[in-house]
């Protein structure tokens, strides 16, 4: 019984995609070696950030190995589960949640302090995959696309109210790549450009606060105002500039340190202009082919994915790492509007760390079923 | 498990089924889709590394020069001016540690308004003020991004100022360590020492004369600073040199001498209330000058209530007749020239000489004939004159030139003068008897005190100074200032008997008995010179005494005058000897001088019951006789 369970064991183990791991591994080491810098270069609380990022990379990693040896199948069966605690936990934050930094978005559970917004994104991506892969479904059917578009909607909306609109619209690109890999009309594709044409300025105008609009605003028009809004994104961009092909070298940034760039977001969001300032070109190109290659191992499990449901998770991890990404170096270098959200595997924070780390173990699952 | 339904729908494909080949080499919808977002994410982040490298390799000189711009900032560094210290290194010039305001308005341009306010009220300083040094920073043509906003805040008080600040959350405003001139003693000297200006430079007075000495270095440092603008210990860079302190100035007044002087000045002008007053010592043989006072004054650390007239060092530059006074040197230079001596006697004509066309009175005094060194104890105008006459013209103002008189004596302060004295060719008829007896002539006070060092160093007259050293106060070195004497007025026989004549002044029958110091000879001449407005002579006068003290071995010089005294009298031995008399005395004491005339003293209010015949050491001609009137 024990040979069988621990032979299956090495079976599974022996087909997962070690080469994902190292592009991981590639990142992870590069966030933790940059918090480790920052924090120890700002002091205070921030100095022992690197150690509590590795703990939380520990439990990832135990949560990575564990998603990838079960089977993507069973976990869209119980996709729905997943979800409903999900629900469950952003509800919570209502009564429970705590503020900081302007979103209530952190859960205080059994001592730890968790996102929510961030579990949630593994549990609906899975749900969402898994109905979008079901056989009855017909995306030419605007009655079954809307229950889809609830799904994700629910809490995004719950997300976006926090406020968090920069986790909010990962939601909506995860979406988007997982109807458009289901296949949905090319006639509803253009509707839905054509729409997102229209009611952008609209929203722009109405729905948007004044914060955000001046984040958008700031981005068009750089250099008007230097005073609030734009001064992360100046900074960040002066100090990823002053970084050069080789970087300052590690403790050595001084845009973070001497508070142009904010002690706090040193290593959470705008980790990126530290690396870009301390380990220059070099070590900034380096991670945007980190993540052009996990892009790759995603895409490459999609492609091989064993059946359409895999493939759309796979697909879907990809859309995530990538809106994560791509938003995050963007705006730090100024190519794309502030929207606060952190670069996987590397920002500081442990819930959106473990949740990454599942997420690359669901496609470890999928690729470890390939055909 | 990787069975999966094939599901009949034109855009729905399925994946199963395939050969085992790059996702990229199918070509169903599907993978065609996944090519699609492959080549988005490829262009995406393809596009993300190009601009990387743009701004990282291409632009990385432009971005790191501005980004140093942000974190750097260049300073001076300045070292702390030099000090100003009396004779024995009291302080009466030092610095104190303040704050100095900066701003960076366009920091808190919205909430301006509110910034000028407070300060404004804080600091007690017109918001219009601030207001204007604001606006340096948002002119269109070369704005400054850091202004200094005010200057010298004491700590405890910007310590609060910026506690209200941080509480109304104002940004761009930061306070930076500095100095401040501060005068401990006050208006002690004030007139001598001067002040600075808003910018630390020199303005008057010694500040003034003496700014390069006392200015310290500065060094341009480069430093980083954080997001408001403090400097990063850590990363602060000194500058290459460090700037040096200005140089250390040691007078030559003594401060405790200045502060008998400046006491018993103030109590004459109380009594007398003249328009103003000043009085100068000095050590006759090095010519340094003990003390310096003047009234009115002011104090330097209180810059709104100055008047600038109090600014004045009359001392330097106020010219005054100076009566009888001038008498010594014409005397002394006849009796140089062997053409009288301390016998001759002259008829002093009852009081009433014509000469020029002119009448000459001894205010109102009736003298027949005196001997040379009566005309000078009585201060006979008549009989000066006279012995002016006999010397005539050239000599007399050889004589006079030689005292000093018409150029200033180069104590080594701004803006000297010196004096009104005619040349020879324009002298009119009246002038030989007029400037014999110090009419018509126009001397400083130094000028004075200068000639009568002269007659108290046997001749030979000193230059007068009134910095003793400069020290330098990194390697504490000093620079000794002794300039070397002038030269000989007259010579040693001709000064002792003027010495001898001018004793007489504050003796019994002199003009000045309340010049008088007991157990001291004194050498002393009073002076009361009615003033001339509009070429006529007005009831004003300056009353004032000058002497030696001990006479045969002097240890100071001291003039003492007040200007126009309108209350108890005006002439010299009222109003300006018995203030020669009490600042000799303590000065005396304080210096230890020991007493020539061990006895002669004790005068009545010490022993009222003694009567003069039975004091052994009594005068043995009596009772003294009453003091003379005092004459001119």
């Amino acid at each position: 019984m024990f040979s069988r369970f621990f032979g299956e064991l090495r079976h599974r183990l022996g087909r997962l995609d070690y080469t994902q791991m190292l592009f991981a591994g590639v990142l992870v080491a590069i966030g933790v070696v940059t918090i480790y810098s920052t924090g120890q270069q700002a002091g205070g609380h921030f100095a022992d950030y690197w150690q509590r990022q590795l703990l939380w990379i520990g439990v990832g990693v135990v949560v990575f190995f564990v998603t990838s040896l079960i089977n993507h199948e069973w976990l869209g069966r119980h996709a729905w589960i997943l979800y409903g605690v999900a629900l469950i936990l952003l509800a919570l934050l209502l009564p429970f949640g705590r503020t900081l930094n302007g979103a209530r978005s952190w859960l205080p559970l059994a001592g730890v302090t968790l996102q929510p917004s961030e579990f949630a994104k593994p549990a609906t991506l899975l749900l969402l995959a898994w109905l979008a892969a079901r056989p009855s479904l017909r995306l030419n059917r605007i009655h079954h696309i809307v229950p889809l578009l609830a799904v994700v909607a629910v809490p995004a909306v719950f997300i976006g109210l926090q406020p968090d609109w920069g986790t909010g619209l990962v939601f909506l690109t995860v979406t988007a790549v997982i109807l458009f890999l289901a296949g949905l009309p090319w006639r509803w594709i253009l509707l839905a450009a054509l729409a997102v044409i229209i009611i952008t300025p609209i929203a722009f105008s109405t729905v948007l606060s004044k914060k955000q609009r001046e984040r958008i605003t700031t981005f068009i028009t750089p250099g008007q105002d230097l005073s609030d809004t734009g001064w992360n994104a100046h900074q960040s961009l002066l100090a990823v500039g002053s970084g050069g092909l080789k970087g300052k070298g590690l403790m050595k940034g001084t845009q973070h340190v001497l508070g142009f760039l904010p002690r706090t977001v040193a290593p959470t969001d705008f980790i990126f202009s530290v690396i870009g300032e301390e380990l220059g070109f070099l070590g900034a190109a380096s991670i945007v082919f980190a993540y052009i290659g996990l892009l790759y191992r995603c895409l490459r499990a999609a492609a091989r994915a064993p059946d359409d449901f895999g493939a759309y998770l796979a697909g879907g991890v990809a859309a995530l790492l990538f809106t994560h990404a791509y938003i995050n170096i963007g705006m730090t270098i100024h190519a794309a509007p502030i929207i606060g959200i952190p670069l996987p595997l590397v920002s500081y924070g442990g819930s959106f760390m473990v949740s990454t780390l599942l997420c690359l173990g669901l496609v470890q699952s999928v690729y470890r079923n390939r055909q | 498990m990787r069975v999966q339904p094939v599901h009949f729908h034109p855009t729905h494909f399925t994946p199963t089924g395939r050969v085992h080949l790059p996702f990229f080499m199918h070509h169903d919808v599907y993978r065609i889709r996944l090519l699609v977002l492959a080549a988005a994410a490829v262009i995406g982040f393809g596009a993300l590394a190009w601009h990387l490298f743009e701004i990282q390799v291409l632009r990385h000189e432009e971005l790191l020069d501005k980004a140093r711009e942000k974190y750097t900032a260049s300073r001076r560094v300045v070292g702390s001016r030099g000090q100003i210290f009396d004779l024995h290194g009291s302080l009466l010039a030092g610095n104190l540690a303040c704050r100095d305001l900066f701003a960076e308005p366009r920091l808190f341009r919205q909430e301006l308004p509110g910034v000028l306010a407070l300060l404004s009220q804080e600091l007690d300083i017109p918001q219009a003020v601030l207001a204007d040094k604001c606006a340096q920073s948002f002119r269109p043509r070369r704005p400054q991004v850091e202004v200094v906003l005010v200057r010298g805040i004491e700590i405890k008080h910007a310590e609060q100022l910026a506690q209200k600040l941080r509480a109304k959350k104002y940004r761009g405003l930061r306070f930076v360590d500095s100095t401040r001139r501060y005068y401990p003693k006050q208006s002690l000297l004030a007139n001598l020492i001067g002040f600075v200006d808003g910018e630390a430079r020199g303005s008057a007075g010694i500040e003034k004369r003496y700014d390069k000495e006392l200015q310290p270095t500065s060094e341009r440092t480069v430093y980083e600073r954080d997001r408001l603008g403090n400097t990063i210990r850590q990363n602060a860079t000194e500058p290459a040199t460090k700037p040096r302190d200005g140089g250390n100035i040691f007078l030559t007044i003594d401060e405790a001498i200045q502060q008998i002087v400046e006491e018993e000045l103030l109590v004459m002008v109380r009594a007398h209330q003249p328009k103003a007053a000043y009085a100068v010592m000095a050590d006759p043989r090095t010519g340094a000058i003990m003390a310096m006072a003047q009234y009115p004054t002011f104090d330097p650390n209180n810059r709104k209530q100055m008047d600038p007239r109090a600014w004045q060092n009359r001392i330097l530059i106020e010219g005054f007749e100076p009566g009888s006074i001038m008498k010594a040197c014409t005397v002394t230079g006849a009796l140089d020239a062997n053409l009288v001596t301390l016998n001759t006697a002259f008829d002093c004509e009852s009081g009433m000489w014509f000469y020029g066309g002119r009448s000459l009175r001894d205010s109102g005094h009736k003298y027949g004939v005196l001997q040379v060194r009566n005309i000078i104890q009585k201060s006979s105008n008549i009989g000066t004159a006279k012995i002016a006459v006999l010397m005539g013209r050239e000599r007399l103002d050889q004589v006079l030139r030689t005292f000093g008189f018409g150029k200033p004596t180069g104590i080594g302060l701004d803006n000297e003068a010196s004096g009104i004295y005619r040349k020879l060719k324009s002298w009119d008829g009246l002038s030989i008897t007029r400037f014999a007896i110090g009419q018509g002539i126009l001397v400083t006070p130094l000028q004075m005190v200068q000639a009568y060092c002269a007659l108290a160093n046997h001749g030979r007259m000193p230059q007068l100074h009134v910095v003793a050293r400069v020290e330098d106060p990194a390697n504490g070195r000093v620079e000794t200032n002794r300039p070397p004497p002038k030269g000989m007025v007259a010579g040693e026989q001709a000064v002792r008997d003027i010495t001898t004549a001018l004793q007489m002044v504050t003796q019994d029958g002199g003009t000045a008995p309340k010049a008088a110091v007991a157990g001291y000879e004194v050498a002393g001449k009073t002076g009361t010179a009615q003033k001339v407005v509009n070429g006529q002579y007005v009831s004003k006068y300056v009353a004032d005494f000058i002497g030696y003290i001990p006479a045969e071995d002097p240890a100071f010089v001291l003039l003492v005058a007040a200007d126009e005294p309108i209350k108890g009298g005006y002439y010299g031995g009222v109003v300006a000897a018995p203030v020669f008399s009490r600042i000799a005395e303590k000065t005396l004491r304080y210096l230890q001088v020991a007493p020539a005339v061990p006895t002669a003293v004790p005068v009545p209010p010490a022993s009222p019951a003694a009567t003069p015949a039975e004091d052994p050491l009594a005068d043995p001609l009596g009772p003294p006789p009453a003091p003379a009137p005092d004459g001119l």
